[in-house]
């Protein structure tokens, strides 16, 4: 019979007790890592739709500008149509004023939004409008809208939203 | 292993995953209301458009110089009095006071769109103001080129 020799462990003590510690920290490090990742997921998401939401009321209330705006020039400036917007104080003055002109482009205005350019063709213009900022510190969306034209007596058809323009510089 | 690192991992791992259960199960909600959000913002672009074609729908009553901007605000009702709404979507025509605009809104769930339509820009409405001067157009564009900026 031999001599019974005390089994030796293969790590030191102190590294043989360490091992629990770490592997809980590790998983629970993955654990937070992977709802973290899901969250920003989520927000994405929702900045997303928070995004859609403010370009569906940005589009609503240009609409409303430009539908306004071409109302009154077919109510009360139908002769303003045909022409570009540089031509307005020259030649638009016939039918509408300074002061009248001054309305449409915006300046104490009451449409909601004020004409940036005007660009007839023969059948139809282009129309860039800028919305009143929403809110303090809101931001003014621009829209380009096509609008058909009649020759005979002059006169704007219902403008068409081409699409968001960026923001006002 | 000591018991102390036992406890230490157990209370480490109960944590961690109470806190992700509680990450995982706001985001489900929260997916779930986006998703919810974002169909009926879907519905309401879809009457939008709707709305807008129906309003310009050639096929309708005529609009136009020979109405009064009354009476052309009265087709433009009538023309959507006629078409139901998309499913899920409340739709109200109003007719603010003194502004000769119809406003239209519609909502779905939470959220909601408004938007005015004037019966002046569908042609125009009502008589023709009488110093109305006459302007050609094509002599017009030969003169002022495209460029509108001021």
């Amino acid at each position: 019979m031999g001599a019974i020799v005390p089994r030796k462990s293969p790590l030191p003590p102190s590294q043989e007790s360490g091992f629990v510690l770490p592997l809980a920290l590790g998983v629970s490090m993955l654990l937070l890592l992977g709802s973290l990742s899901l969250h920003t997921v989520a927000l994405q998401g929702h900045f997303d739709q928070v995004s859609q939401a403010s370009r569906g009321r940005d589009e609503d209330a240009l609409v409303g500008a430009a539908q306004r705006l071409v109302g009154e020039l077919n109510r009360r400036h139908p002769c303003l149509l045909p022409l570009p917007l540089s031509r307005w104080p020259q030649d638009g003055q016939a039918c509408a004023g300074l002061p009248q002109q001054q309305a449409l482009l915006g300046v104490g205005g009451s449409f909601g939004g004020r004409l940036i350019a005007w660009h007839p063709d023969l059948h139809q213009a282009e129309a860039l409008i800028e919305a009143d900022p929403t809110g303090p510190g809101g931001i003014a969306r621009r829209a380009a809208f096509s609008v058909a034209l009649q020759a005979d007596p002059p006169r704007a058809l219902s403008p068409r939203l081409l699409g968001l323009r960026g923001v006002a510089p | 292993m000591s018991l102390v690192e036992l406890l230490l991992a157990t209370g480490l791992l109960l944590g961690s995953s109470a806190a992700s259960l509680g990450v995982w199960s706001q985001v489900s909600a929260t997916l779930v209301k986006d998703r919810q959000t974002l169909e009926q913002l879907a519905g309401l672009e879809a009457e939008v458009q709707a709305v807008e074609a129906r309003l310009q729908d050639p096929n309708q009553d005529p609009l136009g110089q020979h109405l009064s901007c009354p009476e052309q605000l009265q087709r433009l009702v009538a023309r959507l009095e006629n078409q139901h709404p998309q499913a899920g979507v409340v739709r109200t025509l109003e007719t603010p006071a003194g502004s000769e605009l119809l406003l239209i809104r519609l909502r779905s769930g939470e959220q909601e769109r408004r938007r005015h339509y004037s019966p002046a820009a569908f042609g125009g409405c009502g008589e023709l103001p009488a110093n109305l001067p006459a302007v050609d157009p094509a002599l017009a564009m030969a003169k002022g080129g495209g460029d509108g900026a001021i």
